[in-house]
């Protein structure tokens, strides 16, 4: 066994996914090797502290609020956009947004109009059963948000919304995985004891709006983005009706 | 063992550039936030099969079982994982260390 070997299989030798001979060749190579046995201290030393420094055990508990704090924090009014008084938009855009408009639709930017418009095709379309196939033992958490999250953190590792709409009697009941604009987006569903449904999720993803809640119509679905303050992330919101979009925009300060 | 290679090289035939001693002790304290800017830029296919592996020391069967993939596609994915956190963590190693090697312009 020499180094050239050694440092191929050091990392399935980590993971203690050698056969026992091979485990015994760079065993007896590292312990013979100074330079190899440097090389596996620091690799060691990473992985523990990665380990550490990665675990995500679930969300910091005051998470949620502060992001609400955040969204709270943001400029009262939200830029109301409807689309059957597009033209009224329009012409105020064309007064007070000029400028801000070559900033904010630079191309490569997401329209935030198609954006509303694909998501709100798609609300509805996630499925309880997305926990049962990607992990079993998820189906246990619907209901519990704070587990939904973890699950996500833990075992799918995308980003998730952390808005939380137990205070307006919806329930968490599951989630897909959308292929989105290039990216895998989870998306998660509330319902309420009449069926009404929430679908909502946080994308990574230039969009051409200003740093504002924004709240559009499309097919008759309210759509609401609210970017958060790092790193260009939005959390997007499907409700099934206008009724259903106001509580939640008063119960986040937008209203 | 049927094995799938499709998603790139079997990871014993390319060379590991693993992080030097000096880098690690460059980044010192701050290899926590170095690796979690580099997971948010890695590809979620790569991203989740890492943590599984790193954070919850799941076993490559394990992981295979759990994501949905098959075992080659695993150990190519993580060696693809670490490769790209091994050279982000280098890279910012190089940043933190402005005065060696160039002291006058």
């Amino acid at each position: 066994m020499n180094c050239t070997k050694t440092l191929r299989r050091l990392d399935m030798y980590m993971d203690s996914e050698l056969s026992v001979p091979e485990n015994m060749e760079v065993l007896e190579h590292l312990n013979l090797c100074r330079s190899c046995q440097d090389v596996f201290q620091v690799e060691e030393k990473l992985r523990d502290t990665l380990k550490v420094e990665l675990a995500r055990p679930e969300p910091p508990a005051g998470l949620a609020d502060r992001v609400r704090r955040a969204v709270r924090e943001a400029p009262p009014q939200p830029a109301v956009i409807h689309r059957r008084r597009w033209w009224k938009v329009a012409a105020v855009a064309a007064v007070f947004l000029g400028v801000a408009a070559l900033v904010f639709l630079s191309p490569g930017r997401e329209q935030p109009q198609a954006l509303a418009a694909e998501v709100a095709a798609r609300h509805g379309s996630v499925r309880p059963e997305f926990y049962a196939t990607a992990r079993p033992d998820a189906m246990a958490l619907a209901g519990d948000r704070q587990g939904l999250q973890e699950f996500f953190h833990r075992f799918v590792s995308y980003e998730v919304c952390l808005h939380d709409f137990k205070p307006l009697g919806y329930t968490p009941v599951g989630g897909a995985v959308w292929k989105f604009r290039g990216q895998s987006v989870a998306w998660t569903t509330d319902r309420d004891s009449r069926g009404h449904v929430i679908s909502h999720a946080l994308v990574t993803m230039p969009i051409a709006m200003e740093k504002k809640p924004m709240l559009l119509v499309e097919s008759g679905r309210p759509v609401l983005l609210v970017p958060q303050e790092k790193l260009g992330r939005t959390c997007i919101f499907i409700f099934d009706d206008q009724a259903d979009a106001e509580p939640f925009l008063k119960m986040m300060g937008i209203r | 063992v049927a094995t799938d290679w499709s998603e790139g090289e079997p990871a014993a035939a390319q060379e590991v550039q693993y992080l030097s001693a000096d880098d690690l002790e460059t980044i010192g304290e701050q290899v926590g936030d170095a690796a979690r800017e580099t997971l948010l830029k890695m590809p979620p296919d790569l991203r989740i099969v890492f943590l599984l592996s790193s954070v919850d020391d799941l076993s490559y069967k394990e992981i295979s079982e759990t994501v949905g993939i098959p075992l080659g596609t695993v150990m190519s994915r993580l060696f693809r994982a670490r490769s790209f956190l091994r050279k982000e963590l280098s890279d910012a190693a190089k940043l933190r260390k402005p005065e060696s090697g160039r002291s006058t312009p």
